[in-house]
């Protein structure tokens, strides 16, 4: 297991740990870990799943899933196999499992964090009134 | 020997500059190639090859046209390569171009003065895209009757072979507005209305709210009707079965979905897949 430092450490990393407060690109790894998709089933996903706060607009998608491969979170390829219409299909890389890895220990900090302003909101304000 | 060098692409007009741009890059690459192009409606497109025209790659502004017009027996295997969405083009001297806004451009485009274009729908996917906008907007705005207003202001000379002649007919001044791609304004450097995401055709997050319109066109045999619902815009690319030079198409082909491809394909102002 990487330590949070080693894995800011790494641009893919970074770039993941200043936008965890979207989610979207947890969300794209999160649904990219159940079977390999394309773009076009992605946005859908994404919309219907709620967990992304920026809009899942085609364009925001596309430009973060190119980074993706870029970073080499995702592998896209053409589906080529049969006849009929052929997409571009991405699948997670071993670096990507570990980024949403990563990110499950981001956001489990995060709700660690809120649970606790949750309760001492709780104990030292609301009880108070 | 002189056929293996040329490369005939027939492809939509809307996507005439990545074409281009490609071609270029492979005509770079490979010294000596006699590479042709056309460029028309994609219906047209489709329809030509079904006719016999004979081409080595066919670039089209909708996937569907593929399975509607030409498979199995001209094209068994096509690649869907990129997004667009419709948006409202015009120029600095449009009228009403100064206060429009994506609440009330068709109150703007029915004003007495103003004039707006569209392509044909039996011709060109911009056409019969542009009607399915009309259709949700009458649903979106909640204004009963705007379809059948927008498309009795918008006929005869104002319906137009392909958009593409649309954008350059708003550049000069000829016509106030056109429904149009957004790539093909931003080839032509035009100003332009964004529409609402769920009636400018872009995001597949809103392709169930997109299929409640519907368009009824020419069908694959003569005097044969369809009846097509609202989708997602996508562009498509193909080799068909009866290319001369399948070699050279295949290099073009895994240029326009390369990496590199991907850039000139956003450039001109398109969501590269």
């Amino acid at each position: 297991m990487r330590t949070v430092k080693e894995e800011t450490q790494n641009p893919a990393f970074a770039y993941i740990a200043g936008r965890i407060d979207k989610m979207l690109v947890p969300t794209l790894l999160y649904c990219l870990a159940h079977k390999p998709d394309h773009g076009y089933g992605l946005i859908q996903k994404v919309n219907e799943s709620g967990f992304s706060e920026i809009e899942a607009d085609p364009a925001t998608i596309y430009r973060n899933l190119r980074r993706m491969e870029e970073d080499g979170l995702v592998i896209s390829q053409w589906e080529t196999e049969n006849t009929g219409p052929a997409r571009r299909s991405y699948h997670l890389s071993p670096e990507g499992h570990q980024a949403l890895d990563y990110c499950v220990q981001l956001v489990t900090e995060k709700v660690i964090t809120m649970q606790a302003f949750l309760e001492q909101y709780q104990r030292e304000v609301k009880e108070i009134e | 020997m002189s056929n293996q060098q040329t490369l005939k692409i027939l492809h939509a007009g809307a996507l005439r500059k990545p074409v281009v741009e490609c071609a270029k890059l492979l005509n770079e690459a490979r010294l000596g190639l006699d590479i042709q192009l056309e460029s028309c409606g994609s219906r047209a497109c489709a329809r030509q090859v079904r006719e016999g025209k004979v081409v080595d790659i066919l670039a089209l502004a909708d996937p569907m046209l593929f399975d509607e017009l030409l498979g199995p027996e001209y094209v068994d295997k096509y690649y869907i390569f990129a997004n667009d969405q419709i948006v409202l083009a015009y120029n600095e001297f449009s009228k009403g171009s100064g206060e429009i806004n994506p609440k009330n451009w068709f109150d703007i485009l029915l004003r007495e003065e103003v004039t707006f274009g569209r392509s044909n729908q039996h011709l060109d996917p911009c056409g019969y895209r542009t009607l399915m906008v009309w259709q949700l907007a009458e649903q979106y705005y909640e204004r009963p009757g705007l379809f059948g207003q927008l498309d009795q202001r918008c006929r005869g000379d104002l319906i137009y072979p392909k958009s593409y002649d649309l954008a350059s007919d708003v550049l000069v001044g000829k016509l106030d507005y056109a429904f149009e791609y957004l790539c093909v304004v931003n080839q032509f450097g035009l100003r332009y209305l964004t529409m609402p995401e769920k009636i400018n055709l872009s995001n597949p997050a809103h392709a169930d709210y997109y299929k409640q319109s519907t368009v009824s066109l020419q069908g694959r045999h003569s005097g044969e009707m369809i009846t097509i619902p609202g989708a997602p815009i996508e562009f498509a690319i193909a080799i068909p079965k009866n290319a001369e030079n399948p070699p050279l198409a295949k290099d073009f082909l895994d240029l326009i979905l390369s990496k590199k491809g991907q850039q000139i394909l956003e450039d001109c102002g398109l969501i590269p897949y």
